[in-house]
């Protein structure tokens, strides 16, 4: 029995780190792609098989990119603490990684019957049955933030300094919103473990989305913010700081920051999709329990791995339409729109959870949508967006902070 | 108890050299005695469970206690917050190991929180270079790795005297994982408990808390001018010589406007 568990896990880890990487190799492909649709460019779309002519659409150029970084010389500047220096990107990337251990990639393969009699049921998640589940994820993305932050200060540059800094400042500021939106999931599945709140969903059909609409505003924007993504993207703002915390870096330690930012966007493409889209759930397609066949069980990671798909690609297109957010903006962002938001939202699920939970979902599926439309027009009248970007200097008192008059005279 | 007694002096006296001497040797004489304290430790050595929880428990174990000490004796503030998350990752590994997921969890969004904090404190307040003379020296280092000794084995000590016999594996073995908090779905029985029995302990600190937030706000408010009214100081001396302060300047040009148009 200890000996299938240990192949289990071994495989588990095998296939998750060679998918994450292959994964993450060929995402910067797509996402550069992407971006050069959006610029009317032709993009990457030379590297092919090497020694021929042959191009095929660009598909070598991760190999390529690949052994350019192992190639490259990796410096290390005279004026870094090297101890530090040496271990923010082996942080990082330890902590991106280990975040994936929770997520599941499917529901469960069918059960096989073991030669002494017992049935035994893969689920296809690394660490399956995980009381704690998403709070462990969310303490591995804690763990992420050391790896920015301790690498822009052991540059010992100020550019990379304040990059560090200002991951710092929005990560934990942006946990907020994240963790109350989570916390409504979580009071409506009755569970923390991911697989229980996709089955919650499957049961239904509802999926989160539909059913907290507010909740899965503010989850996306803290996310998205979470995972650095580029409306948010402060800590390595390139028009701003150089390259921001990654500055001094180069060949492998550079790739490992890129490729674990790379993994934060999949881990958060995963848990949108887990949380508020439904997992591997698709209607009439996938079924709803935990019995299935294998083709069943191969249909739903082929229809989670497909969401996921979508939200990157989002992700990517999200990337080229919104410029960089202010620092200041960022920060009204989190605690004076998205913490009040989550926190309306939280009570909202919880007075239902509490005196309605027996009448059918669709009643908070609209009581969410009201109150997603009374909350935006309210915010939208209180707080009117700041889009002007001089400095408050010039533009006087600024939002909904009006001064007292300094004198009645 | 009296090999007990010998192991606190030896590791008092490790925990001291590592203060008070932050030299290599200082460090070499504070690893031989922290060895000689942990050698007589290990004569009371009792395999918990399975060899594989047992390798992780006292991997994790030793990695707790060396992390504590480094954060302690350690003399740059940014190297002590690192070993102070390294402590807690090891802490959180025990309760892992231990079944308490939540905790572990919990811990490590916790405190990993609040080290970031205290790393962004040592960067703004701290000397990097520690030149400052309260970032280098540790007051009384021998009172302190006494006294803190001291503690430790009172601990220790007490849950040794509680757990009678002291038999560990068999209470761990005993130790009831389908109940309680360490049931397989322990977050709910944890919350039922701090929200029944320790509800109103929980509500006072949560309290405490706020305060706490509301303490900061009220500081910067006042800094900022919009929670208690206007700063002390509004205009700039360089600004009120030029010109009159800028709330007063619409209202003088409405004035202006007005008597325009009543003329």
């Amino acid at each position: 029995m200890a000996w299938i568990v240990a192949i289990e896990v071994l495989v588990k880890i095998g296939l998750l780190l060679g998918g994450l990487m292959f994964a993450a190799a060929y995402l910067v492909l797509v996402e550069r792609w992407i971006a050069a649709w959006v610029q009317d460019r032709l993009g990457p779309n030379r590297v092919g098989i090497p020694l021929t002519r042959i191009r095929l659409f660009g598909l070598g150029q991760p190999i390529a990119d690949g052994v350019k970084f192992i190639c490259k010389e990796e410096f290390t500047p005279a004026h870094v603490d090297r101890v530090l220096y040496t271990l923010a990107p082996v942080m990082m990337l330890v902590a991106a990684l280990a975040a994936f251990a929770v997520i599941p990639f499917g529901s469960v393969l069918p059960g096989f019957t073991l030669p002494d009699g017992t049935v035994y049921q893969i689920q296809l998640v690394l660490l399956p049955g995980l009381d704690a589940g998403i709070l462990l994820f969310l303490a591995f993305g804690g763990i992420g933030v050391f790896g920015v932050a301790l690498g822009g200060w052991a540059s010992n540059n100020k550019y990379s300094f304040f990059g560090g800094v200002r991951s710092a400042a929005q990560l934990i500021s942006y946990e907020v919103p994240l963790g109350l939106s989570i916390l409504a999931i979580v009071l409506a599945a009755g569970s923390l473990r991911l697989d229980r709140i996709i089955l919650a969903q499957a049961d239904t059909g509802w999926w989160n989305a539909f059913v907290q609409p507010l909740g899965f505003l503010v989850f996306l924007v803290a996310v998205c913010a979470e995972a650095g993504r580029l409306p948010f993207d402060l800590a390595e703002a390139e028009q701003e700081l150089v390259g921001g915390y990654h500055t001094e870096y180069s060949g492998m330690r550079l790739m490992m920051f890129l490729v674990s930012e790379f993994l934060h966007m999949i881990a958060a493409s995963f848990l949108i999709v887990i949380l508020f889209l439904g997992g591997w759930h698709f209607w009439g397609l996938t079924g709803s329990g935990l019995e299935v066949g294998w083709g069943g069980a191969l249909l739903r990671v082929i229809v989670l791995v497909a969401k996921v798909f979508l939200v990157i690609l989002g992700f990517m297109l999200v990337r080229w339409s919104w410029p960089r957010f202010r620092f200041d903006q960022l920060m009204d962002l989190a605690w004076k729109v998205l913490l009040s938001w989550g926190l309306i939202h939280v009570l909202l699920v919880a007075a239902w959870m509490y005196w309605a939970n027996e009448w059918p979902v669709w009643t908070l599926a609209v009581a969410n949508w009201v109150s997603l439309v009374v909350v935006w027009i309210v915010t939208a009248l209180i707080s009117p967006p700041e889009c002007d970007n001089r400095p408050r200097r010039e533009l006087g008192p600024v939002g909904n902070v009006t001064p007292v008059a300094v004198s009645a005279a | 108890m009296g090999d007990l007694a010998l192991v606190a002096l030896s590791l008092a006296l490790a925990l001291w050299m590592a203060l008070a001497f932050p030299t290599v040797r200082g460090r070499l004489g504070a690893a031989i005695f922290a060895l000689v304290g942990l050698a007589l430790l290990l004569a009371r050595f009792v395999p918990i469970g399975h060899w594989g929880f047992s390798l992780l428990f006292y991997i994790f174990a030793a990695l707790t206690l060396l992390a504590a000490v480094c954060a302690v004796s350690f003399r740059h503030p940014i190297y002590c917050a690192v070993w102070f998350g390294v402590m807690f990752l090891g802490t959180s590994g025990l309760l892992l190991l231990a079944g308490a997921q939540f905790l572990a969890a919990a811990t490590l969004i916790v405190y990993a929180g609040a080290i970031l904090v205290i790393f962004l404190f040592v960067l703004m307040l701290a000397q990097p270079e520690g030149r400052a003379a309260y970032d280098l020296a540790i007051n009384r280092p021998l009172v302190v790795a006494l006294l803190g000794m001291a503690l430790a084995s009172l601990v220790v000590g007490v849950a040794v005297a509680l757990m009678g016999s002291g038999d560990l594996a068999e209470l761990s073995a005993a130790g009831d994982r389908t109940q309680g908090v360490l049931q397989p779905g322990h977050v709910a029985a944890i919350a039922r408990t701090l929200f029944s029995r320790h509800v109103i302990a929980l509500e006072v600190v949560g309290v405490i808390l706020l305060v706490a937030l509301v303490g900061a706000a009220m500081i910067v408010g006042r800094a900022e001018g919009f929670l208690l009214g206007p700063p002390r100081q509004t205009v700039s001396r360089a600004q009120s010589g030029q010109t009159s302060p800028q709330v007063e300047a619409p209202s003088s040009a409405i004035a202006q406007v007005a008597g325009e148009s009543a003329s």
